[in-house]
């Protein structure tokens, strides 16, 4: 191994296992005060009114699914309000909805396509009159408790808005099963970070938002498509507290195929490297604690490593695959048999660096199955953790690319 | 807008890295006992060789004449080609510039010289011809040793008791160039030593074994024997005539 490439592999060993530990002492007690669990309401009758926001834009498939989900949630009917706005679909979206029209938990908005969600999310605030207001993508469906949940935290003064944990949805597809496994393992992420007071994402799926946020920050803004992010980032300047109800459990559709996750995974990757830089006087050296010194510039960092690793990790990869062949080529397959001795075990320093990191790992998938989601921890699906890196690595270096030529893909 | 000043815990960044520059000392050290035990073992094993190469020798001149009843490969040191591997294995990890690899692979070439020398005695004074390949290679850009490698490694493994003494030839040993000279190799790598034969560049495994035929059928002839004769079932070799 030369030097270059060691230099960058222990650094990258180093910071990753830092952020491991850093959680891991975060999860198990040293969590900032002021977050402990949440009293909730004392009856039905105290639970605030809650609108649901619907932005559609082509979803006859799937938004049919989504407010029939919304309306089993378990929660005062009187006190839910669903607002479905079609941002004008192409399809028969709109035809879809009319089913619900004659609902009085349903409020039908039609509006036309400017391109960005967020223009959708702000034309259906101005229909919300109700103390909560949170916003489910068309493409996903909430768990029956989820809202009841969520809404819990609003029992405290100071929470303003609170997230949501997400699983995927029926997974097909081998991209569907990486994100499942990552999904899972963010619900750790997110939990570690809902203790540190430095969440800085407020995803679409059922995040739950006081109105006063918006009546006192202002509407969504665009933020390079990725307004879920600039709000919770808004908020955190504004000392707005956001939290994550773990057990409020939303499921989401993610992308079938590559294409289609590059796509999303680049709008979310460019969207943050965008956001850090208007908010740059707000990272390293800002005022929002484990946020401003430690998660936002280690997000950047993460990228850069993703980047520089893809290349490495290929080369390693094409390298045992050409080696494997060639060996099989001149001389057929060969099966030994396993043995174990103090020359089976690997010494590089590297090697074991990576297995104690693979060690955390599985900590961590055992807080997020078994602790958090309550699910079995072994199956199939943990094996996509190895291409894992190497399609991070794809759409980090795509994205950064397109940050640094201002270079946008369209939202959708 | 007013941001919202939060206290940093500075203590736990401390702690973290405390933590984890734990861990990283501990991850060196462990591998560097385990490189240490890996070296300690080469040698014992070496030790081992030499004293059995010792005991074979001083057997053999005692005797003045073996007993050529004797399997020739029971008189030579069983454990050179599992060493072989292990050291192979430990140029990988260390790097082929490891003072620790050098020094064993220039004592392992010595102990394959020996054990080589004795087979080429027994072979003279039994008559029997002995099925051994001597190779020589190089690390450094070289993709046919790899590859050659390969080959006699698959060879060793259907054949266990085929003797494969390797020699690096970018190694700074005597013996080595005096081996070089007496077998008639030239610098070119990799040369393969068969029979009092010199094959020079890659020979796939159909060429060695087309070479080793003979030798080989009586081997896994042998082998078959030795298999029926402990009642066992285990099935050593292939059919080299197909």
């Amino acid at each position: 191994m030369d030097i270059v490439r060691s230099i960058f592999t222990y650094t990258a060993l180093f910071l990753s296992l830092y952020f491991q530990v850093f959680l891991l002492l975060t999860y198990f007690g040293w969590r900032k005060k002021g977050m402990e669990d949440v009293p909730g309401y004392k009856s039905d009758a105290n639970l605030p009114s809650v609108s649901i926001m619907v932005p559609c834009y082509n979803e006859e498939r799937t938004v049919k699914k989504t407010i029939t989900s919304l309306l089993e949630l378990n929660y005062p009917r009187e006190k839910l309000n669903i607002i479905v706005i079609d941002d004008g679909s192409k399809d028969s979206t709109w035809q879809v909805v009319q089913e619900f029209a004659d609902n009085p938990s349903v409020t039908l908005l039609h509006k036309e396509n400017e391109g960005s969600k967020f223009s959708a999310l702000n034309f259906g605030l101005k229909h919300v009159h109700t103390e909560i207001v949170g916003c489910l993508d068309a493409d996903s469906r909430v768990d029956s408790e989820a809202l009841r949940h969520s809404v819990q935290w609003f029992s405290r003064d100071d929470v303003y808005g609170v997230v949501p944990s997400m699983v995927i949805d029926s997974p097909k597809s081998i991209m569907q099963y990486m994100q499942k496994v990552e999904y899972e393992l963010s619900t750790y992420l997110r939990q570690a970070l809902h203790r540190m007071e430095s969440l800085y994402v407020a995803p679409g799926p059922l995040t739950l938002f006081r109105k006063e946020v918006f009546d006192k920050l202002g509407p969504y803004r665009q933020a390079h498509h990725t307004e879920d992010l600039e709000i919770a980032l808004r908020m955190q300047i504004a000392g707005m507290r956001l939290v994550h109800a773990q057990e409020s459990l939303v499921y989401t559709h993610g992308p079938r195929t590559w294409p289609q996750l590059l796509k999303q995974r680049v709008r979310w990757t460019y969207g943050f490297l965008k956001n850090i830089q208007d908010y740059r006087k707000y990272v390293f050296f800002g005022e929002l604690g484990d946020l401003s010194i430690f998660i936002l510039p280690l997000g950047f960092v993460s990228i850069i490593i993703s980047v520089v690793a893809l290349p490495i990790l290929l080369i390693n990869l094409i390298t045992s695959i050409g080696n494997e062949a060639q060996q099989i080529a001149v001389s057929g397959i060969h099966v030994h048999a396993p043995s174990f001795d103090i020359f089976t075990i690997p010494s590089q320093a590297y090697a074991l660096l990576g297995i104690v990191s693979l060690g955390i790992l599985i900590a961590t998938i055992i807080i997020a199955r078994k602790v958090i989601l309550k699910k079995p921890i072994l199956s199939l699906d943990l094996v996509t953790l190895i291409i894992y890196p190497f399609f991070s690595g794809w759409w980090s270096a795509k994205s950064l690319y397109n940050a640094v030529t201002s270079k946008q893909d369209s939202w959708k | 807008m007013e941001s919202h000043p939060r206290k940093i815990e500075w203590i736990k960044y401390v702690v973290t890295f405390l933590i984890t520059a734990g861990l990283f000392v501990t991850v060196f050290y462990i591998s560097r006992v385990i490189s240490e035990k890996r070296v300690a073992e080469i040698q014992s094993i070496q030790n081992n060789i030499s004293l059995d190469l010792l005991s074979s020798e001083t057997q053999f001149s005692l005797l003045n004449e073996s007993d050529c009843s004797q399997d020739g490969n029971s008189i030579l040191a069983p454990e050179l080609g599992q060493m072989g591997d292990r050291l192979s294995g430990m140029e990988t990890d260390l790097g082929p510039n490891s003072k620790d690899v050098i020094n064993l692979k220039e004592y392992y070439s010595l102990l394959e010289i020996k054990d080589y020398m004795l087979a080429r005695e027994f072979a003279q004074k039994c008559n029997v011809k002995p099925i051994t390949v001597i190779y020589f290679y190089k690390n450094d850009n070289c993709d046919d040793c790899t590859k050659q490698g390969y080959v006699l490694t698959a060879l060793r493994d259907q054949y266990p008791t085929l003797r494969v003494y390797s020699f690096d030839a970018d190694l700074n040993l005597s013996a080595i160039d005096t081996l070089e000279q007496i077998t008639h190799v030239s610098s070119t790598v990799p040369t393969l030593v068969i029979d009092g034969q010199v094959y020079t560049g890659f020979q796939s495994i159909d060429d060695v074994t087309k070479v080793l035929a003979p030798q080989l059928k009586k081997l896994q002839a042998d082998a078959k024997k030795a298999a029926a004769e402990t009642q066992t079932t285990e099935v050593i070799g292939v059919d080299i005539t197909n």
